[in-house]
């Protein structure tokens, strides 16, 4: 705790641990850099001085490349890593389960469910805009399924954990179902998806993605303090006052929502949402709105990172994000676990 | 001050009742003691009055009002409640704890005013934590963590306070102490405390009500000398005892018999 300041005006009252906020900057300082860095490296190699002229003219053919295809793939990636982080995060606290993650209730699968059927049956009629609505929407539905299916006078972790492993998998073979009975052009798109990939990702995209994330970040504003307490035991919580079923219900359609909205554009690597709180609670032990934040910024160097290792790595192979996600992300994470198991 | 009390409450877990119409009243700035034998239903009591569970029939009266009909944030300013096993939050600090239990006080707005520090301040001193109060709530003994959750629960600043088995896996010592801490809650400041205890001695010398629990029903309920006798004994827990005044407290002292040595 050590720097922790109690800051009060009127009734107003917070405790602002500055260490921990200091902590946080020097992350968005890395995520800038690896920001700058996706700008600057690509396929298209330009010159120190050829970017800094491309950056300020948006209209020349480098400016394009920089304006037009690095900067809103870039952040695109950015907003989908850091909605799964909190999702992530928010779900660890709600399940009380550090193996918690978008996956785990069922979101993950239910978007690639939809998604994959949309690309499938509806794509060629209707163009592939509206795909984003049928993952989230996809989401949202397994989500709520497990809900219901867990819901006995109330839901407890254990159960929906059960709940969401169970419809996952039964998805998934839904998912494989209809990809292996599709034409194989749609499979090898469908498949890119579920990887996970921000290739192609314009402006508007990162517009929607944006808006969507801004809501989700008010709604979560009173919820913190909420989030902060669902480790508790259900009877301790109650006992202080917590309304515990109405809180759960709310923190999980929060964390399905961002999950949902990420995947719709980014594709299904809910492996972000795994390890970023982790990552997260590594740099800042004590939980509090700074974790919170750490988590996000944890989880948009990630994708941005996973989406610039994709571009690089393999030249001229354009590879997902999402492979790269797991590719650096799964190793890091078992040796942070082994690490912690010492 | 606030009355609690249960008219005719019935439920239980799936179909099985465990409480049946149990009516009772607590009496108000008194220690009251839950007694009766193992699945006789006086945890259930204790979690349906902290309104853990929903009654079946019946209710559950906080200040004469359905407590289930009250805000559970305004509810949890008039009564705290210890369950029986609390798991604390993974590398929390005392401190951190007990500040926990200022929850009902605290909204958006005012996250941590001056009268939560000062609380909490109170609580440790209070419960003679103030030098472990930067400690990890897993480092400390079981003695000193049982007293940590009450110190929360002090936090709390509730005229009611429930306790499900304080004193259950501590050794006799620190029965003792956490038994005397809850004492001196009731009368420097007047807590109406209600617990359940699995030790009859400590609950006649501590108790100024006990209440019997059998059968999913109040089976007697007074002052120690008139609950705890010979053949109460033998109704509440099937035990062959011979009860005694105690030497020392002139509570009643209840030596229990095997089946076949009475």
């Amino acid at each position: 705790m050590g720097e922790a300041r109690v800051l009060r005006l009127g009734r107003l009252s917070r405790v602002v641990v500055w260490r921990a906020w200091r902590r946080v900057a020097v992350a968005l300082l890395v995520a800038l850099l690896i920001l700058l860095a996706s700008l600057a490296l690509g396929e298209a190699a330009l010159s120190a001085p050829q970017w800094l002229a491309a950056l300020r003219s948006p209209g020349s053919g480098a400016g394009l490349i920089l304006w037009q295809l690095r900067l809103p793939r870039t952040l695109l990636g950015a907003l989908v890593g850091a909605a799964l982080a909190l999702s992530g995060w928010l779900l660890q606290q709600v399940m009380r389960n550090p193996l918690a993650s978008p996956d785990t209730l069922g979101v993950t699968a239910g978007a690639a469910t939809l998604a994959v059927g949309y690309l499938v049956f509806l794509a060629a009629d209707v163009g592939s805009a509206w795909m984003p609505l049928a993952a989230a929407l996809g989401a949202l539905l397994a989500v709520l399924l497990v809900m219901l299916a867990a819901w006995r006078g109330g839901t407890t972790p254990l159960r929906l954990v059960l709940m969401g492993i169970g419809l996952s998998t039964l998805l998934s073979a839904v998912t494989t179902f209809v990809l292996v009975s599709s034409p194989l052009t749609t499979t090898l798109s469908a498949y890119v998806w579920l990887t996970g990939s921000v290739y192609g990702g314009n402006w508007s995209d990162v517009g929607w993605l944006a808006a969507c994330f801004g809501v989700a970040l008010v709604a979560l504003m009173p919820l913190v303090r909420l989030a902060l307490l669902a480790p508790l035991d259900d009877g301790l919580a109650v006992g202080i006052g917590v309304r515990v079923q109405w809180t759960r219900t709310l923190l999980i359609l929060l964390a399905a929502g961002l999950a949902g909205i990420a995947v719709a554009w980014g594709g299904a690597m809910a492996f972000v949402g795994l390890v970023a709180p982790h990552v997260a609670r590594r740099l800042l032990r004590q939980p509090g709105a700074a974790q919170i934040a750490m988590a996000i910024v944890v989880g948009a160097s990630m994708t941005m990172a996973a989406d610039l290792a994709g571009r690089l790595l393999f030249p001229p192979l354009d590879l997902p994000a999402g492979l790269f996600v797991a590719a650096i992300g799964a190793p890091f994470f078992l040796g942070l676990m082994m690490k912690q198991a010492r | 001050m606030a009355t609690l009390s249960a008219n005719r409450l019935t439920l239980g877990y799936q179909r099985q009742a465990i409480l049946r119409e149990l009516s009772l009243e607590l009496p108000e700035g008194r220690i009251s003691v839950l007694v009766g034998s193992n699945g006789c239903g006086k945890s259930t009591l204790l979690k349906a009055l902290a309104r853990l569970l929903t009654p079946w029939q019946g209710q559950v009266a906080l200040e004469g009002e359905d407590i289930r009909q009250r805000p559970t944030k305004a509810v949890a300013r008039t009564l705290s409640l210890l369950p029986q096993h609390p798991v604390a939050p993974e590398g929390i600090s005392v401190r951190q704890l007990v500040g926990l239990g200022r929850h009902p006080h605290q909204s958006w707005l005012a996250q941590w005013s001056e009268g939560d520090e000062r609380a909490v301040e109170q609580a440790l001193l209070r419960t003679g934590l103030d030098d472990l109060s930067e400690q990890r709530v897993e480092t400390l003994s079981g003695g000193q963590r049982q007293r940590a959750w009450i110190a929360m629960a002090v936090a709390q600043d509730t005229p009611l306070m429930l306790l499900d088995e304080p004193t259950s896996f501590l050794d006799l010592t620190h029965q003792m102490e956490v038994l005397e801490l809850l004492v001196s809650l009731n009368r420097d400041a007047g807590k109406t405390i209600v617990m359940v205890l699995h030790d009859l001695n400590l609950a006649c010398r501590y108790a100024d009500h006990i209440v019997a629990i059998r059968e999913g029903r109040v089976h007697a309920q007074g002052r120690p000398q008139a609950v705890i006798t010979r053949e109460r004994v033998k109704e509440i827990f099937q035990l062959e005892c011979r009860v005694i005044e105690d030497p020392f407290f002139h509570t009643p002292l209840c030596i229990p018999f095997g089946k076949g040595a009475a």
